[in-house]
């Protein structure tokens, strides 16, 4: 079992650090992670405040992207190009193959959001400003909802199709975000059709809302211990029910 | 041809001749694209004889369907249609068919991508696509692709820990790297690989398990002379390492110098399975032609056997023997000796798989 995940948590990691494109996004965030100093420069007396916000907002955007492109992209490739019919003929379960592809992108993801961090952090160092734990937090919570949105990805890549998969990807991060006002219109909806449907939607989505915590980062306000910790395992217990869901897919669906 | 005895690789077939006293060409038909192996395909012979004797089937498959349903509207495919067959242990089984005929249906089936509509598959003895199966399988789909970014070395290690193969895991991966001639490219990104190389590849990652069964969709597809006939010798070594290969082409000529036995599947439905010895022996006939006077005794005896047709002219006689009367061919030329007869030639037209694949064609049209 490990060395099948080693497997593909290796194979994942060497393609991404490999993959050019990556590369284009890697600096893409680092300038924008650099405009943000402009943007500073331009706000009198909030220069930190923006600084820490825009930065850590670039890092939360780059997180949803890298997790979609690497979510949705990785499967599909891989069934496009056919390349999954010499990995599940070989003596691996379907599940295996989501685990291990899943592990994969987290590791990734990880290095490519702690290397754009990395960066924001020394830029506030350059800049002599603090660096407190709330931005460690921060960042943390920024990966656990990437690692939800990379599972989400992953789930729809494995029955349909790549653009597909990336517009509901995306659909479904804005409707995480969007969960807290979801409950506020469903309490005030008349209509009981709507309000059951978006209760349901409630039911079934994210609370992406909870990893968002941009105006503590701006002011540098403490994030309770327990806001990181249930954050956490609300994220990882949805990563748990998506990569079921995906496994089950996978073990149902034909390779045609 | 010294000692007067021709052999027929194939076909195992011998025509005894004098060569003092008669006048003979033998014929190869023009078509028949083995005869030129005759002698390099010796060993195949001998595997042959091994595997009569070995009776227990590596892959049993009974009325085994498949029926896809695409598109919005649910379009119903019947891809596969009852078919039915068995391969045994240590053979080269080799399926083909026109394009669409489903072959790869049946070869996704066998390798658990794709599960069967209907009908019972039985897979080195367990019920099903069983996953104990896989550790024992090796497959080279149709088209090859594989990561770009990786090389011949981490592709192969990549496979080779799916296998679960631990301890001499980077020596087995150099090995198999040589066997398919890539050391070279040991340390290449596939990305620049040609279609050949990655052939080459997907062959390795297909054999780097030591599987007892081989699974191979179109191994020979994209490669040059040289490639096909690598190819060909990695296939034969396998079956001599009493590996089970199982194989679709298109390339007529390479199933019939490899296969042991043969399906010809067109349409979803197995037209015909069985050795080519089998398959081939039914098409086969041989025509004589005998230059000079026979006397009436000489014809009346050979129009009384239906399996024997006659022509005659006033300088020859053309006499055509079908399978069954190919045991009469010794005592024909006998007497046509005696009676003073000059056999002009003896001519063997053995069928091929083209012809066979192409009556089993207008067969089903």
């Amino acid at each position: 079992m490990w060395l099948t995940l080693n497997a593909f948590i290796t194979q994942t990691f060497r393609e991404a650090i490999r993959n050019k494109i990556l590369y284009g996004i890697g600096f893409f965030a680092i300038a924008i992670l650099l405009f943000s100093l402009v943007l500073g420069e331009l706000s009198l007396y909030e220069q930190e405040r923006v600084i820490r916000d825009v930065g850590m907002t670039f890092i939360m955007i780059m997180g949803i992207a890298l997790s979609i492109y690497a979510g949705v992209g990785l499967i599909h490739r891989e069934i496009d190009r056919r390349i999954i019919y010499t990995i599940l003929s070989k003596p691996i379960r379907r599940y295996q193959f989501i685990l291990g592809r899943f592990l994969g992108i987290a590791c990734t993801l990880f290095v490519e959001l702690a290397a754009m961090f990395a960066v924001f952090l020394g830029l506030l160092l350059v800049r002599s400003m603090s660096i407190d734990a709330t931005l460690f937090q921060a960042f943390w919570l920024i990966y656990v909802e990437s690692l939800v949105i990379s599972a989400a990805a992953l789930m729809f890549s494995t029955f349909s199709s790549a653009m597909l998969s990336s517009l509901m990807s995306a659909g479904f991060v804005v409707l995480g975000l969007l969960y807290p006002q979801i409950g506020f219109y469903a309490e005030r909806e008349k209509t009981i059709e709507i309000a059951a449907f978006m209760r349901a939607a409630q039911f079934i989505l994210p609370n992406l809302d909870h990893f968002d915590v941009s105006t503590q980062v701006s002011y540098a306000l403490d994030i309770p211990a327990s806001h990181v910790m249930w954050s956490s395992l609300h994220g990882i217990a949805y990563v748990i029910v998506l990569l079921c869901i995906a496994s089950i897919i996978m073990e149902k669906r034909d390779f045609i | 041809m010294p000692d007067g005895t021709i052999r027929h690789p194939l076909l195992a077939y011998r025509i005894a001749i004098r060569p003092k006293n008669i006048l003979c060409r033998l014929h190869k038909t023009a078509a028949h694209p083995i005869s030129s192996k005759a002698h390099t395909a010796i060993p195949a012979v001998t595997t042959r004889h091994q595997i009569t004797n070995m009776s227990d089937a590596i892959i049993e498959l009974k009325d085994l369907s498949k029926t896809f349903y695409v598109g919005f509207r649910r379009k119903k495919i019947e891809a596969v249609k009852s078919v039915s067959f068995e391969v045994k242990r240590g053979e080269i089984f080799g399926l083909i068919g026109p394009n669409g005929a489903g072959k790869t249906t049946t070869i996704k089936m066998l390798t658990g991508l794709i599960k069967p509509t209907s009908g019972t598959m039985k897979l080195m003895g367990y019920e099903g696509f069983d996953r104990r199966c896989s550790q024992k399988l090796g497959y080279l789909p149709e088209i090859s692709y594989y990561y770009e970014s990786l090389t011949a070395f981490e592709i192969l290690d990549f496979y080779a820990k799916l296998y679960g193969i631990q301890a001499d895991r980077k020596a087995r991966v150099d090995k198999w790297l040589e066997r398919v001639g890539m050391s070279h490219a040991r340390d290449k990104r596939l990305g620049s690989f040609s279609k050949g190389m990655l052939q080459r590849i997907g062959l390795a990652q297909a054999l780097i398990g030591d599987p007892e069964l081989v699974v191979l969709d179109e191994p020979q597809s994209g490669l040059d002379p040289i490639g096909r006939r690598d190819v060909a010798e990695i296939i034969r070594e396998s079956q001599q390492q009493g590996k089970t290969i199982f194989f679709s082409s298109h390339i007529l000529p390479d199933v019939e110098r490899l296969c042991d036995r043969v399906g010809v599947i067109r349409q979803g439905r197995m037209e015909v399975v069985g050795t080519l010895h089998e398959l081939l022996s039914a098409e086969k006939y041989v025509e004589i032609v005998l230059r000079g006077d026979p006397s009436q005794d000489f014809i009346g005896t050979l129009s009384e056997n239906p399996e024997i047709t006659l022509q005659t002219n006033d300088l020859t006689t053309a006499i055509t023997l079908s399978p069954k009367a190919a045991g009469d061919l010794n005592d024909i030329l006998s007497k046509a000796i005696a009676e003073g007869l000059i056999i002009e030639h003896v001519m063997e037209h053995g069928a091929d798989l083209e012809s066979l694949f192409t009556k089993a064609e207008k067969k089903s049209d």
